[in-house]
């Protein structure tokens, strides 16, 4: 049987050693270098999930302006065009009472111009900023930019002003 | 003084694992030196911008003529910048309801998450909207060097195109 521990070993094996460490130390440096340099690559791709998650959450919510009940079709083409008219008078509708189920709120809100009063009634319609459709307690809100438009007997036109369309959803545990 | 060969080779080890960290510190530092803008396309922007080209002005270009919708104040600018009946150019009133309209929607400033933002339309001759446009107006507000969220919406006019681009800075 051989005894290592005397075994000779050539000085050209020695080399072969030292350049295997010197090689192996090389190829360690650049692995931690690499995870460092990805570590820091990857850190912003949450936050990029996430936004690309709630960019299509603001597109379904701007689908919504799309509906028969939102939608303005007096003239053109236009697919974030909602007819405020339609709203304020579906506001007092009670048939429409539970319609958008999983919704906890539903608003349309003009961006400018603002006026002096918030909440729209058939009373101060058009001069003022929001109509409420739904609105519950506990909601995690969304909002997408639309037009808001009418027919405006001042100037004998249709007149959009920009508006957007919130919705709020129920947070998920 | 004669040196053990044990020596030089740790000096050589020592050698390249000091070139690595200097290659490594200047390539950090010129990436940290030159951070260049991260731009990203914001669907919520191009919504914006899609909404506002909607936006009826108080621009009304002749007696008995309409209200003109925005985009159309835009092309109007370009083209002609005729006054409205108001006395104010088009450009003007598509400046002044822009700026109205961004003051609404997004305050911008050092103590707010977004700090500044730039708003710009611009021609182009030809359909793929390269190289440098012909100006059309500019609107900015606050800092915008660092990263930006941004998106551009398209209006036809021929023989070109006016590009509105809006950028939205972190």
């Amino acid at each position: 049987m051989m005894d290592l521990h005397h075994v000779k070993y050539s000085r050209g094996q020695f080399k072969i050693q030292q350049m295997v460490f010197v090689l192996i130390a090389i190829i360690i440096l650049f692995g931690i270098v690499s995870v460092f340099f990805v570590s820091i690559k990857f850190s912003s791709l949450h936050s990029d999930v996430e936004n690309q998650k709630k960019e299509a959450v603001l597109e379904q919510v701007r689908k919504m302006a799309g509906t028969p009940e939102f939608v303005w079709t007096s003239s053109g083409s236009c697919a974030a065009c909602v007819d405020l008219d339609k709203l304020i008078l579906l506001k007092n509708r009670t048939s429409y009472k539970g319609f958008w189920k999983d919704i906890s709120l539903l608003k349309v809100s003009r961006v400018y111009p603002r006026y002096q009063t918030e909440e729209c009634t058939l009373l101060n319609y058009p001069d003022c900023n929001s109509i409420t459709l739904v609105k519950g307690d506990n909601y995690e809100s969304y909002e997408s930019f639309v037009s808001l438009c009418r027919y405006d007997g001042g100037i004998g036109q249709t007149r959009c002003e920009m508006g957007k369309i919130i919705m709020g959803f129920e947070p998920v545990k | 003084m004669k040196k053990k060969k044990g020596q030089e080779e740790i000096m050589g080890f020592v050698l390249i694992v000091v070139l690595i960290v200097v290659v490594f510190v200047i390539f950090l530092g010129i990436k940290l030196r030159n951070p260049e803008p991260a731009q990203k396309q914001s669907e919520i922007i191009y919504q914006f911008l899609e909404s506002s080209m909607e936006q009826t002005t108080e621009c009304v270009l002749n007696q008995n003529s309409r209200n003109v919708v925005m985009d159309d104040l835009i092309k109007e600018c370009y083209s002609n910048n005729n006054v409205c009946i108001s006395g104010e150019t088009s450009c003007e009133t598509v400046e002044d309801t822009m700026n109205d309209i961004l003051n609404n929607t997004w305050k911008v400033g050092a103590e707010y998450p977004y700090k500044g933002y730039e708003i710009k339309a611009d021609y182009f001759d030809n359909s793929s909207s390269q190289g440098k446009g012909e100006k059309v107006f500019l609107i900015s507000s606050g800092n915008c060097n660092r990263s930006f969220d941004g998106n551009s919406y398209w209006i036809p006019q021929f023989p070109g195109s006016i590009i509105v681009s809006a950028k939205l800075c972190a």
